[in-house]
């Protein structure tokens, strides 16, 4: 089969055959991607479960000083932006450019929601001297408890940080679908920014229970 | 100038010395992962009826040709559904943990619940379960190397015993 019988729009990269193997590649690539992000969060989970094991009791403790109704809300806020976005990505492949951005706004709002709520968790921790650090003080908490909520602030600021760098990369993709950057042939772009969003949802499903929760 | 002599010897003993604990692992790992891969082909070849390192290719299509994607786009109650299946089952976590169980199984329910919910995510969600295998392949093998990661830290963590008195640290964790 000669090259030219295959349809090569302009915006297919010259050392791709085609428009499919460019989109398959690009969600190749976020997958490994996505594959090097799990391994880079299972650091922190492993410091979690190895310190746990050695301090019970502080992790008993401490998970009573977080605040579950606030962690639950948060939950339930990024499940419901995955929802938004995974409908987004949908309305993107069937080339329903308006319902994209408008799912997209609702995404980042929700995302910023996640942020206030978190940032209130924070204020209050850092407030009644949570953050380890020169001011940690350690009121009811057993021994190390700087141990626990050093390993809180990491993985929640870790997630926020994504959660951040998500928000980011919505207003990108807005910006790219104003311009017309966006349609039904090319998707792969939302798609992997929903495959992103996903998982910072599915770090999320983890750290709740296993921070706020488990005791 | 002994001295001089000694420290160099010294030195170069202990950069041999590094060079080796760096480097065995690391062609220790390649070897390994050659042998795995051959030995694989060749099982899979043998399993298929092909003979080993040739590559089949089906004649009548060419090689060429873009495979038809089929991207077939999945229907909004699929989504609404799962989303709502992930809401009940973050009430069962937090319902879970009220119960007041004993620490182990709490955590045992609590990661049973969110593997299921990770797994609704992963499947519909992120299209892994109509999508490309080697989306699977890329989950599957990480998923993979953290559970190598837990659980060899765990066992040597769980096992060992020296040293811990001393510092007043739990040998094994009361359950």
């Amino acid at each position: 089969m000669s090259e030219d019988s295959v349809e090569r729009p302009a915006w297919v990269e010259p050392f791709f055959h085609s428009a499919d193997q460019q989109r398959s590649a690009a969600s190749l690539g976020m997958w490994l991607f996505l594959g090097q992000e799990i391994l880079f969060f299972s650091g922190l989970f492993m410091a979690y479960i190895a310190y746990r094991w050695m301090y019970p009791d502080t992790w008993l403790a401490g998970a009573d000083l977080l605040n579950k109704q606030l962690g639950a809300l948060n939950t339930v806020v990024l499940l419901t932006s995955s929802l938004t976005m995974a409908l987004a990505v949908r309305a993107t492949e069937l080339g329903e450019i308006s319902k994209v951005i408008r799912h997209l706004w609702a995404t980042i709002g929700l995302g910023v929601v996640f942020l206030v709520i978190k940032s209130v968790e924070y204020s209050h921790k850092i407030h009644e001297g949570m953050l380890p650090g020169f001011h940690f003080s350690s009121d009811g908490l057993e021994n190390n408890g700087g141990l626990f909520f050093g390993i809180y602030f990491a993985l929640t600021g870790l997630h926020a940080l994504h959660v951040i760098i998500g928000l980011g990369l919505m207003g990108w993709l807005i910006a790219r679908c104003k311009k017309g950057l966006v349609n039904e042939e090319r998707y792969v772009l939302a798609e992997n920014i929903g495959l992103y969003w996903h998982l910072v949802d599915l770090v999320w499903i983890f750290l709740f229970p296993m921070l706020y929760l488990v005791r | 100038m002994e001295i001089l002599l000694n420290i160099l010897v010294l030195f170069g003993l202990l950069s041999v010395g590094l060079c080796f604990i760096v480097l065995l692992p690391t062609v220790g790992q390649v070897i390994m992962a050659v042998f795995a891969t051959v030995f694989t082909e060749k099982a899979v070849s043998n399993f298929r009826g092909v003979e080993s390192g040739t590559v089949q290719r089906k004649a009548s299509v060419p090689v060429d040709t873009p495979k038809p994607e089929g991207h077939v786009v999945t229907p909004v109650w699929v989504y609404v559904v799962t989303y709502l299946v992930l809401l009940v089952l973050t009430g069962v976590t937090v319902g879970v943990s009220e119960l007041g169980m004993v620490q182990r199984k709490a955590i045992i329910a609590a990661v049973i619940v969110a593997s299921m919910k990770a797994g609704l995510v992963i499947a519909w969600f992120m299209h892994v379960k109509d999508g490309p295998r080697m989306h699977r392949l890329i989950l599957v093998t990480s998923t993979f190397f953290v559970l190598i990661f837990v659980t060899l830290t765990m066992a040597d963590l769980s096992t060992r015993t020296w040293g811990l008195e001393e510092q007043n640290l739990p040998t094994i964790a009361p359950s």
